[in-house]
């Protein structure tokens, strides 16, 4: 068994409903480990249960059962201020009536580190979160993305054995979100910070993660790599909910090491690169996942799938189209710089996809 | 700019009449009267103006002993109804302590029983026949209630709800994830407490603090009960008038008394609203109750229960006394009180009736009327109207007592001794409530919803019926039950300006309290609250079944 420097074990979170009075498994038996200096991301739709399991972790909530261990440390008795944990709140959560400086020197302050310790780490991390000369300012003084850097900086400064991060870019503009996205990971990789980040945004999740854990109604349904997850998503859910997919029925007909040969309804056969290890049996009814990125326009009789352009839609760098097929709509999107012809609504096309661009889940 | 917006208000004409009618009102039964007080007080003499008065005042120990005792009295209030009301209000707001519901729920008594029905409740208690002072300490009480520390004890008990209200308030605002912050940055919950909520909670208790201080100097019915050699001002100054006859001296005190309320009021009211450093950001927040320790936990519930156990100790004395032959002596139950409350007294509990129920729907239209166009029109003046409107709040009861008594005893308005200045006291003491919560419920009705109603074909006249009216039912329906409940228990005011032919119960109880008829003031008290609570339950049904608020929340379940 690996090393895990934050490790969930069996994980149980019953609510009371008050309204109903019935008993909401927020979170339901989940185990899951972090790695020293790793990001690790809980991903998944509002209401599975993601933020819960942080503020589990945070210790801003007492599991109903199951055990939290931080440093090969039971953690579960202990309050969130003596956990070696330090949150980023969806909210900031600035104290409004402590200036920049002051807030993030509250935790060190806390710590009762000397004057002028505490003066060095909040300028360093200022410097890091780039702040300097905003310490005098106010929270309500600062911009939404100064905000975050503030709150960033403040759970930093105390040196957290593990970063936790609510959302913590849901209340940025598109643009700016982005822009923290790329320095949060910057900055993370920099300080070798281990840390555990929530979102339901799972371009977020990709671009920022070593690991991603995909999360459904309080148990996780797959945790991989970014690339993995994209690769080989476990199920219809991971498929559709990372990235976007259509789903073309076939059964199985034989398996092989790296790949399966599938039939399509339509007759036609096709190897698909599988997981080494994948659980699946000839004959078994599956579910083709189609890229839509991964998709090309070929002569009608050639492609693995024919039908006509039902939509057409310029963004700019792409073409993006929706195809009905015999099998159901599929959707392609090409680069507009490509030099081959663009096909037209209308018009009836071939369509077939890159290797790398199809899976294979289990039909549910 | 000017002129355009005088045309444009010349183009509806019926606006244009409200705004006048609004300004004349205001001017006449707010503005008037206080100037009338003003101007008497430099009046030594008919016809001659000079500042005798005021020199007499601060210089000779009668007048300036009830200065100081006031303050004293407001400063000592202010401070023990704050402390109490602040944990109170903690552990109600976010200690999850047991019971919250109940506490609050008699928390809230004193505000809508009669003022001095907890003074009443310290006699029957701890006066000279009280049961305490009988029973407990053999007829030698420790201390006398009548007297500073009994105002003191009095006051504390009537008017820490408005701290612990306004509190509350502040405290709720308080998001939940600052204190998790602080926690997750590594400090306990004891130092969270001291380091977060304390200094964010500070506004409002500065603000709970000058409220309770207004009160306290306002307060009329309780120093006049309890106060025995310990004068203040709005009892000197109502002696002053009414026994010794001396308007100018009357007027003066009362000037003295009305500087500071003011400056509480403009202090609270426009600097420490906006020192506040809680910001409604439009982002909904749960204030979930972080859990204590079980030791602050119980500490907490057992300063809760014995706060409740001594307003419910009060008031149910007043109850039991209402049943007793005489207090003190003979406290065999009987009903003989009530059989004179209803054959002695029911003329002025009719009159009172009477009179708060035409004045409470007059309140209400004129206090939303006011809000619509404070909130919602483009005028000249529109802060000050708003302003005025809001000042009723600030000036003790006894000055616009003396005010009125002043401004219609004479040409060109004689009102006085008709039902009609009655329920003008009424009508423009309880309009601020009405104002207030209008303004507050226009400001968050998204103008857009009232411009689409506009962009789909209604008129401005049809939006508001259609639109505005129903969704400001809530604001009316308080202000209704204010307006009713304050006027059936108003008492520093209406004295001045009551008449043989037209009574109230209020004066009534006291007059009775004054005779030393104990148990029938008890009795009427007790009616008087039993009306309230009616009126309580009457309000719940048509607010259940007029508002919209109410009609969705049932579609939600």
């Amino acid at each position: 068994m690996r090393n895990y420097y934050v490790e969930v074990r069996d994980l149980v979170k019953l609510f009371k409903d008050p309204a109903t009075r019935s008993t909401v498994r927020a979170v339901d038996g989940i185990s899951f480990g972090v790695e020293k200096g790793k990001l690790v991301t809980l991903l998944g739709p509002s209401g599975c249960g993601k933020t819960t399991t942080l503020r589990l972790i945070g210790g801003f909530e007492i599991p109903t059962s199951g055990e939290i261990l931080i440093d090969n440390v039971v953690v579960n008795d202990l309050p969130p201020n003596r956990r070696p944990t330090a949150m980023v709140f969806q909210s900031y959560a600035l104290f409004p009536h402590l200036n920049v400086f002051e807030n993030v020197a509250y935790g060190l302050k806390a710590r009762k580190m000397q004057r002028q310790v505490i003066r060095e780490k909040v300028m360093n991390v200022l410097a890091i979160v780039g702040l300097v000369g905003l310490e005098m300012r106010y929270p309500s003084q600062l911009s939404g993305g100064q905000q975050q850097r503030v709150a960033l900086a403040r759970a930093l400064v105390v040196e957290p054995k593990v970063l936790l991060l609510d959302e913590p870019l849901s209340n940025l503009d598109a643009k700016l979100r982005e822009q923290m996205r790329v320095e949060l990971r910057k900055i993370q990789m920099n300080l070798g910070i281990t840390s555990i980040y929530v979102t339901h945004d799972q371009l977020e999740a990709m671009t920022l993660s070593d690991h991603v854990i995909v999360m459904k109604d309080g148990k996780i349904v797959q945790t991989d790599t970014p690339e993995m997850l994209y690769r080989f998503p476990a199920n219809v859910f991971v498929a559709s909910f990372i990235g976007r997919a259509s789903f073309v029925e076939g059964r199985l007909i034989e398996q092989r090491e790296n790949e399966c040969l599938v039939e399509l309804r339509n007759g036609k056969k096709i190897n698909v690169e599988t997981r080494p290890g994948a659980a699946f049996v000839p004959g078994q009814e599956v579910l083709l996942v189609l890229r839509p990125e991964g998709g090309r326009f070929v002569a009608s009789k050639e492609g693995l799938l024919s039908g006509e352009v039902i939509t057409r839609v310029y963004t700019g760098s792409t073409f993006y189209f929706e195809i009905k097929t015999d099998l159901g709509q599929v959707s392609v999107e090409i680069h507009s710089h490509d030099v081959r012809a663009v096909p037209q609504v209308g018009e009836t096309v071939g369509v077939s996809f890159e290797r790398s661009s199809m899976a294979l889940v289990g039909r549910e | 700019m000017f002129t355009k917006r005088m045309r444009r208000l010349l183009n509806e004409p019926v606006l244009l009449a409200m705004i006048v009618l609004v300004w004349v009102l205001l001017a006449l039964f707010v503005v008037y009267p206080l100037l009338m007080v003003g101007l008497k007080s430099f009046e030594p003499k008919p016809g001659t103006f000079g500042l005798a008065v005021y020199r007499t005042i601060f210089s000779k120990r009668y007048f300036l002993v009830p200065i100081f005792n006031t303050l004293k009295l407001g400063v000592t209030v202010a401070c023990f109804g704050v402390l109490i009301g602040y944990v109170f209000a903690y552990s109600v707001a976010k200690a999850n302590v047991p019971a919250r519901n109940f506490f609050r729920t008699v928390a809230t008594f004193p505000i809508v029983s009669p003022p001095f029905v907890v003074a009443l409740a310290a006699i029957l208690l701890f006066g000279r026949n009280g049961l305490f002072t009988r029973k407990l300490f053999g007829g030698a009480p420790p201390f006398e209630i009548y007297g500073f520390w009994g105002l003191v004890i009095v006051e504390t008990l009537a008017y820490f709800p408005t701290a612990f209200l306004t509190l509350e308030g502040t405290l709720l605002s308080i998001g939940s994830d600052l204190e998790e912050a602080s926690q997750s940055l590594g400090c306990s919950k004891w130092r969270t407490f001291w380091r977060v909520t304390f200094p964010l909670s500070l506004p409002g208790v500065l603000s709970a603090w000058l409220l309770v201080f207004s009160q306290s100097m306002a307060d009329f019915g309780n120093p006049l009960v309890l106060g025995g050699r310990f004068h203040v001002l709005s009892v000197s100054a109502y002696l002053e008038i009414t026994g010794s006859y001396r308007l100018p001296h009357g007027s003066a005190l009362a000037i003295v008394l009305l500087i500071p309320t003011l400056i509480a009021f403009f202090v609270q009211r426009y600097w420490l609203s906006r020192k506040s450093f809680v910001t409604v950001t439009g982002k909904s927040f749960v204030s979930k109750a972080m859990e204590l320790p079980k030791w602050a936990k119980v500490i907490l519930t057992v300063v809760c229960l014995i706060l409740t156990a001594s307003i419910l100790l009060f008031y149910g004395t007043v109850l039991f006394g209402s049943f007793t032959k005489l207090w003190g002596v003979n406290h065999s139950l009987t009903l003989d009180n009530y059989k004179y409350v209803f054959n002695f007294s029911w003329e002025y509990m009719k009159d009172t009736l009477f009179l708060a129920s035409i004045a409470t729907p007059i309140c209400g239209v004129l206090g939303i009327m006011i809000a619509y166009l404070v909130a919602r029109k483009d005028f000249f003046g529109r802060r000050i109207m708003e302003a005025l409107s809001l000042l009723p709040f600030a000036v003790p009861g006894t000055v616009v007592g003396i005010g009125y008594l002043l401004a219609f005893n004479q040409e060109p308005l004689i009102l006085t001794g008709t039902a009609l200045i009655i329920i003008l006291v009424f009508v423009f003491r309880e309009l601020p409530v009405g104002v207030q919560n209008g303004v507050a419920a226009l400001y968050q009705i998204d103008r857009s919803i009232e411009e689409a109603s506009m962009d789909l074909g209604s008129n401005s006249y049809q939006t508001f019926w259609k639109v505005t009216l129903p969704l400001l039912m809530p604001a009316f329906f308080t202000a209704l039950f204010n307006a009713f409940v304050r006027s059936m228990t108003a008492i520093s005011a209406v004295i001045f300006v009551v008449s043989a032919k037209w009574n109230l119960i209020t004066v009534r109880i006291l007059g009775a309290v004054s005779n030393g008829d104990l148990a029938q003031a008890a009795a009427l008290s007790c009616v008087l609250i039993g009306i309230i609570v009616v009126a309580m339950f009457l309000m719940r049904f048509v607010t259940i079944n007029l508002s919209y608020q109410m009609k969705l929340r049932r579609v939600e379940r």
